[in-house]
């Protein structure tokens, strides 16, 4: 009886593990809290099959599991800095220098540059938003995936992305970004 | 900015990945996990009522739902509710539901002032049938009598003022008022019936209201026709097609109804009614392919006459039919021959074509429906010409018509003859 229901479960982690593990990155900025917060995410959803209760749309299911553990993670310890994240990745820079010119290297670290900048703008954005902007543009979401996995109705998905955008925009020209 | 702040979002996620060694690692943690909490073995097996108190607490969590299943309770409630006070006559519990609750309820949902002027006609005809009722039985209290009689009139002059806001639709009032009079003009007959039978003045009274009613709305067709016809030059037809069609549409469905209505109601009808109740309606039928023949000659206006002339008989003979089977006032064979309670004898080739009573109306009175004039006058030549519309109409009508029996027309059971001492004097007063 566990079989089948095992090669689903694992079938869903083989799926969806990645996806999970990049919002998670994105979110706390930590790839080992992200890791495990993943790794508690399938926990939490084999927990709610042996209570022999259904998983009718996985990918949403898991990735509204994994909100709810980030925003409990962020209840009990307080966000790391974000440039911690991409000053420990010295052999990306490396290996970037490695495989393409100086130029093209140096206009690829300034997008990252700019990129880092926006991430510090994001963790400013109120929890909603942030985690609506996210699922829209980290994980490629839709309005209505949004909604599924935040359990709102489309309407409010979409409200929340265009708003969070609205406020981003304002803190990136505030910060001098044109 | 919109466009490059979003493609550089869009880039964010590239950068990180869970990696080969931390996904294998964690798929045998999970596997080991799986292995350590199976699943339950009744799990799988939810009995039906399980489900049910889960889908319940479900339902019970979303208020959208809840207040949808309020709304199709209280929808179901007030359905059995109305179905229950449908019926209900001055006096009972529920009449004051009826008339205070669920018809203003009803008459919120009428959007144009034509839709609310039919409305408030059916109020009227509501208030009358509800008299009549109580009348039959013998219970039409004096008050009861007014307070009806003072509704019926408010009805209709409602009615008449919601149309003069609708200039527009001045055919639909014409129309209105033509099929309101034949209305009134038979329950007149029934409450006719009714006094000769248990004489009473509240049934007199209400007698007078509704013919002096119905007067005054044949009045009111006459003018609205002769307003509608007058700015077409002589010689012009007067009607168009799309106006006849509508006339001999309604007319066959008005004949239809007819027919299911008296197979229904043919065991409540005596041996009389029923002939003389078929007798009307192949003279019913024989106006409208009167109207055929009138339009296919091109007279679009005198087969509209014609059309309306069905219908108005009709309409007539649903409230005929009804009083008979409902009421078991019968009014049916009386009026075959005579007028019950005004003691006149009816001409026969009037009724032959099943024309209204107003065309019964003596000359000195200023009354006479304009349908039913023009109707008389045309179609008299034409089917006294013709042979008797029994022999030849419906011959694939059910046995009981009467067309194809031996069975006389006219029915044996002639109208309680009715001295004129007996009479109210009120009462003698042409429909």
């Amino acid at each position: 009886m566990n079989e089948p229901l095992k090669k689903e479960f694992l079938g869903a982690f083989d799926a969806f593990s990645d996806s999970l593990y990049k919002h998670a990155a994105f979110r706390v900025s930590d790839r080992e809290r992200a890791s495990d917060l993943v790794q508690d995410t399938f926990m939490k959803a084999w927990d709610y099959i042996g209570e022999g209760k259904e998983i009718k749309q996985w990918k949403a299911f898991l990735y509204h599991i994994l909100n709810n553990l980030i925003i409990d993670s962020y209840r009990k310890k307080k966000e790391a800095s974000l440039d911690a994240l991409l000053e420990d990745a010295p052999a990306y820079t490396e290996n970037l220098l490695r495989t393409g010119g100086r130029d093209e290297t140096e206009a690829i670290l300034d997008t990252e540059l700019l990129i880092k900048e926006v991430r510090s703008h994001i963790t400013k954005l109120p929890e909603s938003y942030r985690t609506a902007i996210t699922l829209r543009y980290v994980d490629g979401f839709s309005p209505k995936e949004i909604a599924q996995v935040l359990r709102v109705s489309e309407n409010v998905a979409s409200v929340r992305v265009h708003r969070g955008l609205t406020q981003l925009r304002k803190l990136c020209r505030k910060s001098g970004l044109s | 900015m919109k466009n490059d702040l979003e493609t550089l979002l869009t880039k964010m996620s590239t950068t990180e990945t869970l990696g080969e060694e931390r996904r294998v690692r964690m798929r045998s943690v999970l596997e080991e996990y799986t292995a350590m909490r199976p699943v339950r073995a009744q799990a799988e097996r939810r009995t039906f009522s399980a489900l049910l108190v889960g889908f319940l607490a479900g339902v019970l969590r979303r208020p959208a739902i809840v207040m949808a299943l309020a709304f199709i309770v209280l929808v179901a409630s007030t359905s059995t509710l109305a179905y229950a006070s449908e019926g209900a006559l001055p006096g009972d519990s529920l009449y004051a539901v009826k008339i205070g609750v669920l018809e203003p309820l009803r008459g919120a949902l009428t959007r144009t002032p034509s839709a609310q002027a039919q409305w408030q006609m059916t109020l009227a005809t509501k208030r009358v049938d509800e008299a009549a009722t109580l009348a039959s039985r013998g219970t039409l209290s004096s008050t009861t009598q007014a307070q009806l009689s003072s509704d019926v009139s408010q009805n209709l002059k409602n009615a008449h003022d919601l149309f003069a806001k609708d200039s527009a639709h001045s055919e639909d009032e014409s129309d209105a008022d033509a099929s309101m009079s034949a209305r009134l003009s038979a329950y007149a007959m029934v409450f006719a019936q009714i006094n000769t039978d248990h004489p009473s003045p509240e049934v007199a009274s209400f007698h007078d209201a509704l013919t002096a009613h119905a007067t005054a709305l044949t009045q009111s067709t006459l003018t609205l026709e002769a307003k509608t016809t007058a700015p077409l030059t002589e010689g012009t037809s007067t009607t168009t097609a799309d106006t006849t069609e509508r006339a001999r549409r309604a007319a066959q469905q008005s004949l239809a109804a007819i027919k299911d209505q008296l197979s229904q109601g043919q065991d409540q009808l005596t041996a009389s009614s029923s002939i003389a109740a078929y007798a009307k309606l192949n003279d019913a039928t024989d106006l409208v392919r009167e109207g055929d023949r009138f339009y296919a000659t091109g007279d679009s206006s005198a087969a509209t006459d014609a059309f309306k002339n069905a219908l108005t008989a009709a309409t007539k003979l649903n409230v005929l039919i009804r009083a008979a089977t409902l009421l078991k006032v019968d009014t049916l064979s009386a009026d075959a021959t005579t007028s019950p309670l005004l003691n006149i004898t009816t001409q026969e080739p009037a009724l032959k074509h099943g024309t209204p009573p107003a065309t019964q109306t003596p000359s000195d009175l200023p009354t006479i429906p304009a349908v039913s004039e023009s109707v008389s006058t045309k179609s008299t030549t034409t089917i006294s010409n013709a042979p008797n519309p029994s022999s030849q109409a419906h011959p694939s009508s059910p046995k009981k018509n009467p067309s194809e029996t031996d069975t006389p027309v006219v029915p044996p059971k002639l109208p309680v003859s009715v001295s004129p001492a007996s009479i109210p004097p009120t009462l003698h007063v042409s429909l």
